[in-house]
This record gives structure tokens, C-alpha cells and sequence, in this order.
């Protein structure tokens, strides 16, 4: 749109100005005021919209510490090459959801029927020929 | 694999990732170790926020590490860092993840990160974990590429040349996703914050 055009640079300002607050959000301060300046062409509310996300996501994505002894044991595992348990193939089926495992199975006896009524074809015909000539 | 070679501590742990990928190339398991060392965490806290839960986390991160074991050989030092190759491998992994489980996306209550808020003020803090439940729900249910730009950001705190190493995409790229991330999340929120004023049934243990 015609509109675009004109709001194409402060756009690319805006772009430019969140990434750069994000990565000072995680340095010193972060005030708003220290990084509107070089951005003359935003204005002050189309950035307050996104700073309580921003705030928000530095909140809840925080580092979370994996258990102690997993990591060891992992480690352990790796430096002596003990792979876990490999999982056999029913194993690895059971984990499927229900109804894809039952899809699968309807599936499977579908096919599986298929094949054997191919199979079976000539006895078939052989006996349908049989009954028609009697 | 050779036995880990204890007395050689100060050398592994001195040595950049470039060093140590050679060594662990060369059969040196004390080598992939330090790197095990050095990226355990952050792929664990990568994986975890992909699956909301540390039970899966740790399966996966089990299974990246010992996929970047098994392919050591084949990795090449092609202006990719050995970071980028095993977040790589975690992310096909959780995609896969999700593909064969068919799960939706939601944190389990009792997996929700709350912030230091003081005891006295019980409701404000479960007015925070409302809040933290549904911005992590809203980041679920962004595209992968999108929740990875988030958790490498926010969580791993890299910077837009490094994210873009690990995406393979341009830092200009980069911001751009980010920008158009931030509007969808905000976007997100808002609908959700709208449907949430509706009386619902919370959910436990899902």
C-alpha cells in the first residue's frame, strides 16, 4: 500500500531501535529516554506498546537449571559411550497417540486383507467358476 | 572412545570450541566432554522451553547430545559454531518432538517460572504465574523459528549476529523476525487476555 511507502524508514527505525533495546535490556540500564534520541522518526508510543512485552519476556524466559544428576549421569553415558537402552520399534509405537495408533492398525488390517484377498484370487475365481457351471 | 584423561583439566577447559571439536574428532572423549560442559545448559534450557516440562527436557537434551556424538565426524567448521550445529540438532529434534506426540503446547502449572515476589503478597503472585501461564502459552503457540528467536534472546541473551549464526539468517533478518515476533506475542496476548475475562475451568496437571 501506498502507505507503507511513506511509513517504510520509520518501520526499519523501529525494527532496528527493539533489537537494539533488547540486547542493552540485558546489559546496564535500559531506560526508554537513552534510546528514543537516535531514533527520531519513532514515535514514543509505538514503542511503549512493545516495552511491557519486552519487560515481560525478560521475566519469564529465564535461565532454568537442569538437575545435577541428569547432567552428570549424562555426561558419565556420553565420555564411556553408554548409549541409554535403545527403544524397540513396539516401544517406539506405544508412545503414538491413541488414535494414530489405531488408525495405523485399521490401516494395517485394511491392507493386509487386501493382499491376502489378491492372493487368494484364482482359488477364488476357481471357485466362483465352479458354482456357476454346476 | 578413549577413557577421559583427567590431568589434562586446565587444557580442555582453555581450549576454544575449534580446538576441542579437532580433538573430539580425533577420538578424545575428555574434549566433547568440555563441550558437554559448556552447552549442556543452555540446550537444556533450549529444549525445555520448546516442551515445557524438564522430563522431556532432559530426554531430548540426552538425545541432541548424544546425536552430536554420533555425527562429530561429519560436522564442518563452515563459519557455523559448534553452538549453532547443536542447537541445530536440538531444534530438528523437538520439531520431531512434537510431530510424533501431537501435543499442544501448554506449560503445566506446576512448571511455570515465578519471579521473586515476597510471601506476603499471595495474590499478587498468582496474579504473576496467571500471567507468566499465558505469555509462555502465547509463545508456544508461535511458530518454531519464532520461539527459538525468543528463547535464544531472551533466555540465552545472545545477540542478533549470533542468533543469526545459529538460524542461519542475516542480522537484519533477524531483527525483522524479531519485530514481526513481538507484534504476533502482542497480538496473541491481547485476544487471550480478552477470552480470559470469560469465567473457565483451569486446567490442572495439563
Amino acid at each position: 500500500m501506498l502507505s507503507d511507502l511513506f511509513n517504510y524508514r520509520p518501520h526499519r527505525q523501529l525494527t532496528g531501535f527493539l533489537a537494539d533495546r533488547a540486547n542493552a535490556l540485558f546489559g546496564s540500564s535500559a531506560s526508554l529516554d537513552r534510546f528514543i534520541g537516535p531514533y527520531d522518526r519513532i514515535a514514543v508510543d509505538q514503542v511503549e506498546g512493545f516495552a511491557d512485552i519486552v519487560e515481560r519476556l525478560s521475566r519469564t524466559l529465564v535461565e532454568v537449571k537442569p538437575s545435577e544428576l541428569f547432567v552428570e549421569q549424562l555426561r558419565q553415558q556420553l565420555l564411556y559411550s553408554q548409549r541409554p537402552d535403545p527403544q524397540t520399534m513396539w516401544q517406539r509405537i506405544h508412545q503414538l497417540p491413541l488414535r494414530m495408533r489405531l488408525a495405523a492398525g485399521i490401516g494395517g488390517a485394511t491392507l493386509t486383507a487386501g493382499v491376502l484377498l489378491i492372493a487368494s484370487r484364482p482359488y477364488l475365481m476357481d471357485v466362483l467358476t465352479s458354482w456357476r457351471d454346476r | 572412545m578413549t577413557r577421559p584423561n583427567t590431568t589434562d583439566g586446565h587444557r580442555y577447559a582453555a581450549a576454544v570450541d575449534t580446538q576441542l571439536v579437532e580433538w573430539a574428532q580425533a577420538g578424545d572423549s575428555t574434549a566433547f566432554g568440555e563441550l558437554y560442559t559448556r552447552y549442556v545448559q543452555k540446550i537444556y534450557n533450549y529444549v525445555y522451553y520448546r516442551t515445557g516440562n524438564h522430563h522431556d527436557a532432559e530426554d531430548l537434551t540426552s538425545r541432541v547430545f548424544f546425536r552430536a556424538l554420533g555425527h562429530i565426524g561429519h560436522y564442518d567448521d563452515r563459519g557455523v559454531p559448534f553452538s549453532a550445529w547443536l542447537y541445530r540438532i536440538a531444534h530438528n529434534l523437538v520439531a520431531n518432538w512434537h510431530r510424533d506426540r501431537g501435543r499442544k503446547q501448554i506449560v503445566p502449572l506446576d512448571e511455570t517460572i515465578v519471579s521473586g515476589l515476597p510471601f506476603h503478597a499471595p495474590e499478587a503472585l498468582a496474579e504473576s504465574q496467571e500471567e507468566e501461564e499465558l505469555l509462555l502459552r502465547s509463545i508456544r503457540e508461535l511458530p518454531p523459528d519464532r520461539q527459538q528467536l525468543l528463547i535464544l534472546k531472551f533466555v540465552e541473551r545472545l545477540s542478533n549476529a549470533e542468533i543469526g549464526a545459529i538460524m542461519n539468517r542475516t542480522e537484519g533478518a533477524i531483527k525483522s523476525l524479531y519485530h514481526r515476533t513481538l507484534l504476533s506475542l502482542r497480538d496473541a496476548i491481547e485476544n487471550q487476555d480478552g477470552s480470559a475475562r470469560q469465567p473457565r475451568r483451569r486446567r490442572f496437571g495439563l
